[in-house]
This record gives C-alpha cells, structure tokens and sequence, in this order.
C-alpha cells in the first residue's frame, strides 16, 4: 500500500478552509511559467520594450511636476515636484497594475481553469510576476532621479522594501476579491477602473498629504494607501517625520484585504470551471 | 492495488442560463443569510448536496456513480455525446468538484482534455513545452531534463524556436502530445487525443500509449474510436445518461455497445413507420452484375433498385428520382407514374442506357407519392460513388459529364468569310 499522503479526496466543496500551502509551493514553477508568459507577451511585438516601462512612470511624473509644482505651485515639503510624485507612482503602480491585471486572471484565462486543475489562486499571484518587473525598472529610474536631484541618502531607505511588499500584499488582498468576484458578475471588470481612478484621486499619490486641511487628515489617513504612499516618501526621501497612525491603518487594512481576499477567494474557487 | 476508486459520484447542473445573477440581488442574500445565521449561497450551477436533487430545472450529468480501477490498468470510457464522459473526467482531474460523493485517487494525475491545454500562440514551441509541461503539473528541472526527448518524439527540432502561431494545428497536435505523454504521472487521462495527427504519429502515440501501460501505469482513455479503444484498453465503461450500464472487458463492453446503437439507427428510420411506405435501402446494378454503390463503368447500362416497405396498399403512385453532385445541384431528375402497389415489401428500379458521369460522390434522392401526397423521401445512404473509369471528355477541366467529344475541322471553300 502506498501511504495515505499519496490519496487526493476529491469531494464536495467544504464550507471555509484555508489555502494548502504545501501544494501553492509545490506549483511555484507554474508561477514562474505563467509570469514569464505574461511579461513576455506584453512586451513581445513591440520594438521599444523596456522603454515603455521606464516612460510609463515618468511621463506622468514630468507633467504633474509642471502643472502641479510649477504652475500651482502645491507643497511638496521641500523635496523636487517630480520625485514626490514619482515617489507616489511606483507603490501606486503596484497597486493599479495588480488589481487591473490580476482582477481580470481568472476570466481572461477561462479556457485554462476549465481545462487543467492546479491551485486557482496560482493564476492572480503570477500575474503579480509582471507587476514585479515593472516595479523593478520604475525603482532603477528613480535611483538615477535621485542621483540626479542629488537626494541625500538616509537610514530610512531601508524601510522601502518593506513598503513595496505592503503594496503587494494589498493589491494581492483587493485583487483576489475583485478576480473571483468577476468570475460571477462581470461588473467587476467595467466598476474596477473607475474605482482605481476615484481611489487615485483621494490618495497623495500626485500631491502631498500637506495639501489636505489640517482638520481633515485625521479622516485622509483612514485611506489606507495614504499610508503606504506617505511612507514609502518617507523611506525614499527622508524628511517629514511619519504619521504613525497612517502606518497602522495601512498594515491593518493590508492584514484584512488579505484575511477577506483568501476567504472569498476559496469560498468560491471550486465553482470557477463550472461558470466562467 | 487500486488506483482511481469512485463512490456514488453525482454531479448537477442547473439548466438555463448561469450568468443572469445580479450581484445587489445576490449580495442581498448573502447579507440576509448571513444575518439569519444560515449559510450563504452564491447564484452556483454547480451545486451543494443538500439542496433538493429532483427540480425540473436539475441536470444530473452524472449520477451515483461507482467503479474501482486498479493501478496500471487501461480503462477506456465510451458513451454517446452527453453520456457523462467529460463530466468524469473533469471530477476525476479535479477541474470542477462533485455535488455528492467521493473520488480517491493514488499518485499524481494529469489529464490531456483538450490538445494544446496551455498553449499559447504567441510563445515559440519551446515556450510553450516549459509552460504546458508545469501547467500540468511537472517542475521546471523535469521538463528541462525530459525536453529533448520530448521534442524528439514530437519531430519538430527545427521549428522549437518558433512561435505557434505559425504551427499547422497537425504540428500542434504533435507538440501537445508529447509534452503529455512525457508528463509520468501515475495516472493519465487522455481525451479524444488520438483523434489526430497523421497515420504516423497516431502509431508513434499508440506505441507510447503501450510503453506507458508497461511501466505500470493506469490510464484513463475517452475516444470515439472503438478501433483504437480496443486496441488499448483492457476494461470498458460505458456510460449512458450518467449513469454506468456497463462496466467490464472492453471486447463484451463495446459489443453490447455497438449492438445498441445499430438498433437505434434502425429504430430512427422506423420512426418514420405510420408512413404506408418506407424506402429502406438500394442498390446499384452494372449491366448484368454489381451489387454495390460504386458506378465503374459510366459508359454502359445501369439500373438502380429500391426497396420499399409498404404498410398499406397505395394506388396512383409516382415515383421521384434525382440525382444531384455534393454542392446539390441536380445533374439529372425523373418521374415514372405506376398504378399500385401491394402490401409487402417491392423493389423499384430505374434503368439508364448510361451514366457518363465524372468520379466522384453523388447524391441520390427519391420520392414516393400517391397522387400529390407525399409517401416517403429518402436521400439515400450510401452515397453513390463514381469510380474513375478512363472515360473523360477530351481535355475536360470543369463539368460533371464524362462524354465524348470530338473536333472536326473543315474549310469551307469558295467564299471568304472576312469579304
């Protein structure tokens, strides 16, 4: 007899469970695989490649420095207009990029998920691969900026990877919400970009929080981003002390979108070859 | 030792269309149920055991299922379209899960349910065995280690580094299957794989199938063709409505099998029955002899025969006959009036001094009718072939007619046609 580890039980859906985490890891070549497809199709047929990559942070950061730094003339805390925003673009990127790209996975891949079994929570996590590499690249252009701008460096730069993983968690977190939820009602997919944009709007990911009234900030900070975008200026660029109280909203609310992002994720995850 | 064991395995579809939820309506629910402390239920075709299993609206694609099959076996799965094979077959690979009971299996399962599962088009060959291979479950060392006999056996070394896309879907094939068939799993699932491919590689595969049966390995194997079934499996299940009717040595599976749907063809035809009269079958006559449908010689007489069964005496009858090339357009039509017929079975036969058709395959149609009342109309199965004969038009590129033509050339003296 072979031991029973060997057995798979296939039965009926269970009412909660967590993931199994020794198969995820035992797929994680998929990861690699289907990350690998995902970023080479996106940058295949074109013949700039990583030249997009690099522009698609810093074209909006040039601009927003110009209209926001130099012609409103807004509070940027001392610190060039252009690196506070491009400061605020790549955890927000990884957000957006997470949310768009892996909120859409599971439809866009219908055809696999009904095909072959493997791990469902597989095909929003790689997806996350190319979100990565972009980061990559935006995190060396502003290497070079603030050499350019000839930012001094300080002990906080230590803290930024810390952030860069809090913005993955929470676009993991928010993502596995919206990708299985936009198995059943495909609304997800048209109401997804329209709320990243509100979301943008009330996060200082263009402005500084100096912005926002004094009386106000107590309510800003409940924005969980707005922790993350602050923070992460603060590991970069090192001035302004950290509000902690936005820190703390940031993990906690990072901690829930994940807690919640699980559950319906594998509430859910069994019925996906049956609907999608 | 067993391998697959499978416990009154059900699985249920609710009918209609899935995709109508609204998702206020279900969260209401959702909010509703949970406030009542029972458990929520999101709009799910697939459903939960404890909902009611007769509902019109139900489909039970598979039902009570049961069956053990032991390690290295090779078992094939027949059963007509709807039977409840790929339903199976998605339990058994875990794709969707079972609304009751329970499926065991021992070791590593992979399933090859479509060719090309993973495949993506953009991506060169070599990609694409990386991502196919791990998709399906082999890590990234194993497909490295395996890649050169996996594209040895598929043939395809000098197109690797090209993108699928430009692959003829034959290629395709070749590639999908032998990234499968090199995956080594305890327990393999082919579906309808062997459907493809030319006479070659369908014998490089079956050979492979043979050599993966020896090293004691169990598959599961869903195909249409019987041949092949019997060539490779030793038990056969077969399903019907969801349910197994049979399940034992493939030989007396697929005989009782075959019995079946002989009779219901049969059958389909005697649906027609509550007609006075019913064409059943024909046959083509060649001058003296010939039994068969193929016209060899388009040059001399023939004579096509009908059997007719006739229920109920007819009387003023008219016979139609047509015959007409693939696309339908009609080459040549009849009508032959006859006074009666009796009760009993009859043969009708046309006769034709020739037939100077060109080969191919044509379409025969008759028609019964008693005054303007249509009896019967078959469109006669087999189709009636035309051999190539050597009796072509001169030079003939277009036409359906085989006639022999011929060219004279005179002058015409005296007069001058351009004065």
């Amino acid at each position: 007899m072979i031991e029973e580890s060997l057995i798979t039980r296939i039965e009926p859906k269970k009412k909660m469970s967590f993931f199994e985490w020794k198969e995820i890891s035992a797929y994680r070549d998929l990861v690699y695989y289907l990350a690998l497809r995902d970023i080479q199709l996106r940058y295949k047929q074109t013949s700039l490649g990583i030249i997009w990559v690099i522009l698609q942070p810093l074209v909006p950061a040039v601009i927003f420095a110009v209209l926001f730094g130099n012609f409103a003339k807004l509070p940027s805390n001392g610190q060039p207009y252009m690196l506070l925003v491009f400061c605020g673009l790549i955890p927000w990127n990884i957000l957006n990029g997470s949310i768009s790209r892996a909120g859409i996975s599971l439809v866009a891949n219908a055809n696999l998920l009904s095909k072959v079994y493997f791990p469902r929570i597989i095909m929003p996590i790689s997806t996350l691969g190319s979100v990565f590499i972009d980061m990559l690249v935006s995190v060396g252009v502003l290497a070079v900026l603030m050499v350019f701008f000839q930012v001094p460096l300080t002990l906080n730069i230590l803290m930024v990877p810390v952030f860069l993983v809090l913005a993955f968690l929470m676009g993991l977190g928010v993502s596995l919400i919206v990708s299985s939820l936009n198995v059943y009602y495909r609304d997800f997919s048209l109401v997804v970009p329209f709320a990243l944009q509100i979301w943008n709007y009330t996060s200082p990911v263009v402005y500084s929080t100096e912005l926002i009234p004094e009386k106000w900030r107590w309510l800003y900070a409940l924005n969980p981003t707005t922790g993350l975008l602050e923070g992460f200026r603060w590991a970069v660029l090192g001035d302004a002390p950290l509000n902690t109280t936005m820190i703390i909203t940031t993990v906690v609310f990072s901690a829930l979108l994940l807690f919640i992002g699980s559950m319906v994720f594998r509430k859910v995850e069994r019925g996906f070859a049956d609907i999608v | 030792m067993l391998a697959i064991s499978v416990e009154n395995a059900s699985k249920v579809y609710r009918l209609g269309e899935i995709n109508r939820s609204q998702f206020f309506g279900d969260a209401k629910r959702f909010l509703r149920a949970l406030a009542r402390g029972e458990r929520a239920q999101l709009s799910d075709p697939g459903l939960e055991a404890s909902e009611t299993p007769d509902a019109p609206d139900l489909f039970w694609a598979l039902r009570d299922v049961s069956f053990d099959i032991r390690a290295g076996e090779t078992v094939a799965l027949i059963g007509r379209n709807g039977a409840g094979k790929s339903t199976l077959l998605k339990l058994l690979s875990r794709i969707t899960a079972p609304t009751r009971g329970c499926l065991r299996l021992k070791g590593r399962i992979a399933s090859l349910l479509e060719v090309g599962t993973g495949f993506h088009f953009e991506l060169t060959g070599r990609d694409n065995v990386y991502l196919s291979g791990t998709i399906m479950g082999m890590k990234r060392a194993e497909v490295r280690q395996k890649f050169d006999q996996i594209v040895d056996f598929s043939g395809l070394g000098q197109f690797i580094d090209t993108p699928v896309k430009r692959y003829s879907s034959g290629m395709m094939v070749r590639l999908a299957f032998s990234v499968a068939a090199h995956l080594e799993p305890e327990i393999l699932i082919l579906d309808e794989v062997l459907a493809v491919g030319d006479q070659q590689f369908h014998n490089q595969c079956i050979d492979r199938i043979h050599q993966i049966v020896n090293q004691g390995r169990t598959i599961l194997l869903v195909s249409h063709s019987l041949s092949y079934i019997r060539r490779l499996s030793n038990r056969t299940i077969w399903l019907r409505k969801g349910e197994i009717v049979e399940f034992g040595p493939t030989d007396r599976v697929i005989n009782a099998y075959e019995a079946e749907s002989t009779v219901m063809r049969q059958s389909r035809r005697r649906d027609e029955e509550g007609k006075r009269a019913v064409f059943r079958s024909w046959r083509l006559q060649e001058g003296a002899s010939g039994e068969s449908n193929t016209l060899a010689r388009p040059g001399i007489a023939c004579s096509f025969e009908f059997r007719l069964d006739v229920a109920g005496a007819l009387s003023g009858c008219r016979l139609e006959f047509c015959l007409s090339d693939p696309d339908e357009i009609s080459v040549f039509s009849a009508t032959h009036g006859f006074s009666e017929l009796q009760t009993g079975a009859a043969n009708l036969t046309i006769s034709l001094p020739s037939l100077p058709l060109q080969p191919g395959r044509y379409r025969l149609e008759v028609k019964l009718l008693q005054r303007h009342e249509e009896i019967d109309h078959w469109i006669c199965d087999p189709m009636l072939v035309v051999a190539d004969s050597g009796l072509h038009s001169a030079g003939a590129t277009a036409g359906l007619l085989a006639l022999d033509s011929r060219l004279d050339v005179a002058s015409v003296s005296g007069r001058s046609l351009h004065s």
